[in-house]
């Protein structure tokens, strides 16, 4: 074809971010396009009401142009995340001010979670830190990562709640970075 | 040795896209697919927080009512402007034509550009400018604007020649002295002087003359610099972006410099196509509607050279005025017929500036 296409979907979230500063819609199109259906999903978690859940995704992008001129976003992804639960929190504190709301995401809205250490580690080094964890953890953490369970089946395989299954991996994992960050500090000395 | 390329048992693998999120959550997917999609959960506190909220009942018929608030891409109601604003233009003149109190002027054969879309978006109007640029007869070198040597927009160092003067005589007889008689001066019709200029940051490349990004965005825009060439090696271009998904979101001053380089070696078709994906995105670009323009005009594509011309023209930002409008002038002439040129010429004559001598002898050519 004669004239150029246009290739918007395969721009990261970063640039579409400093299109949206330079005041281009399309982009904010683009990010709604990956977000809108997420966040909502956000919205519904918290606020349990499909109709605040809309207006909450809607409030959200009409404010992204302003909210990004205020913010250095490096890392979209988690910041509109931090972002929109905030806003859910603060609706809820509104109903219930005992609801608290995390200062610190409210002042800093970008979680950084490393798992580099998690994804760079040797299955030897996996499989060390995952003897050092509690039974329960150790045990959904073994049948869901190693041996590749859905949560489900690893619900069923340990007699387990499928809720307390995820409490038990989202821990584990927490505690494995741990053993494996204490590990590389104990390799360095 | 790390395990972080495929075996890691902690890193997800492959893409998840909403549709696959959504029957995730309807539990529509065998298990292993259902462990890929919560091995990205554990991993992504967004989407884990989002599945869990799309759970709850009443989520999906929400979601489904969401699509309607989408935002509209700007460029669409950029482009109702566009054609809202010549619409009018076009009923102003019609209107005044109609009821001024002298003898009406003939009704041009076609108006002109009321629509037409100078910048092709959709598929259908690419598929138009693709056959509009067929048919159209490309301006003679000569005849193309910033013809080497005419304009003083393009001046290039190595066509400047150097002037040569014949050796002064040794002796020179006085001339009888002869009374100085002044022209008389036309005290009814003074010269317009030009009005000064607001001072704007320039940049140029390939001596050719842009609007510094600075004085028209609050900070530099990213363009893309699309590749629309398929390696052999892939079987199409979906087959290429799935292969190696490239980003060539490029600073507006590297963008332009290519586009230049483009009008400056004469192509004129290269040149267009980057203005057009400016456009397309920032439709008041000043010079991207300037060059655009210019390369329309060379190309023989008068009616749309002469609406984006005139958007440089009218642009607040009147750097390219004067050459815009000389421009304009050309372009409607050859859309419209000289008749309907004739005022986009005197104005060009009465402003004074760079090109209306030339104007003032196009008039009085025919």
């Amino acid at each position: 074809m004669f004239l150029r296409r246009k290739t918007i979907e395969h721009l990261s979230d970063e640039d579409l971010v400093a299109r949206v500063k330079s005041g281009q819609q399309s982009s904010l199109a683009a990010l709604w396009d990956r977000y809108a259906h997420l966040l909502f999903g956000v919205g519904m978690k918290y606020l349990k009401d499909a109709e605040r859940a809309k207006d909450l995704v809607v409030e959200v992008f009409a404010s992204l142009p302003e909210l990004l001129g205020k913010h250095e976003v490096k890392s979209f992804r988690p910041w509109i995340h931090a972002v929109t639960r905030n806003r859910c929190l603060m609706l809820l504190r509104k109903h219930d001010p005992r609801i608290r709301v995390d200062d610190a995401l409210l002042q800093a809205p970008e979680e950084m979670t490393d798992d580099a250490l998690l994804h760079e580690a040797t299955l030897q080094r996996l499989e060390a830190a995952i003897g050092e964890l509690k039974e329960a953890q150790q045990a959904c953490i073994r049948l869901f990562y190693l041996e590749r369970n859905s949560y489900q089946q690893t619900a069923e395989r340990t007699g387990y709640s499928v809720e307390l299954v995820r409490s038990h991996i989202q821990n584990g994992r927490r505690n494995l970075r741990l053993i494996l960050s204490q590990h590389v500090d104990q390799n360095e000395r | 040795m790390s395990t972080r390329t495929n075996d890691n048992p902690f890193t997800p693998r492959g893409t998840l896209d909403r549709e696959r999120m959504e029957r995730y959550v309807r539990g529509e997917l065998s298990p292993a697919e259902r462990h890929e999609v919560e091995l990205r959960m554990e991993a992504d506190p967004l989407l884990s927080d989002a599945a869990d909220g799309l759970r709850l009942p009443g989520a999906f018929a929400g979601l489904g009512e969401l699509e309607k608030l989408r935002p509209a891409p700007l460029r669409s109601s950029g482009r109702m402007w566009l054609i809202a604003g010549i619409t009018m233009v076009a009923l102003v003149i019609a209107f005044w034509s109609t009821y001024r109190s002298e003898p009406p002027q003939p009704v041009p054969a076609a108006a002109p550009m009321v629509d037409q879309v100078a910048v092709p978006v959709t598929a259908e109007q690419h598929a138009a400018f693709t056959d509009e640029l067929t048919q159209a007869t490309a301006l003679p070198e000569s005849l193309r604007s910033a013809y080497r040597g005419v304009d003083h927009f393009v001046q290039p160092q190595d066509t400047v020649e150097a002037i040569v003067r014949d050796e002064p005589p040794a002796h020179v007889d006085a001339l009888p002295v002869a009374p100085v008689t002044a022209p008389p001066i036309d005290a009814e019709k003074p010269k317009a002087v030009p009005a000064p200029k607001p001072s704007r940051k320039l940049m140029f490349f390939f001596d050719l003359k842009l609007v510094h990004p600075t004085e028209l965005y609050p900070i530099d825009p990213v363009l893309e610099l699309a590749d629309g060439s398929v390696d052999a090696r892939y079987s199409d271009a979906q087959a290429k972006a799935d292969a190696k998904p490239v980003d060539h979101a490029v600073p507006y001053d590297r963008f332009f410099k290519s586009a230049m380089g483009k009008f400056s070696r004469g192509d004129r078709q290269g040149c267009l196509e980057d203005m057009f994906v400016v456009l397309e995105d920032h439709p008041e670009d000043v010079n991207a509607l300037f060059y655009a323009g210019l390369c329309c005009y060379d190309l023989g594509l008068f009616p749309r050279a002469a609406s984006l011309l005139e958007r440089a023209r009218t642009h607040e930002v009147d750097t390219f005025i004067e050459e815009a409008e000389w421009y304009h002038a050309l372009a409607e002439e050859r859309a419209d017929g000289r008749e309907n040129a004739l005022s986009l010429f005197h104005a060009v004559v009465e402003r004074n500036g760079f090109y209306a001598a030339r104007a003032q002898a196009h008039l009085a050519e025919k």
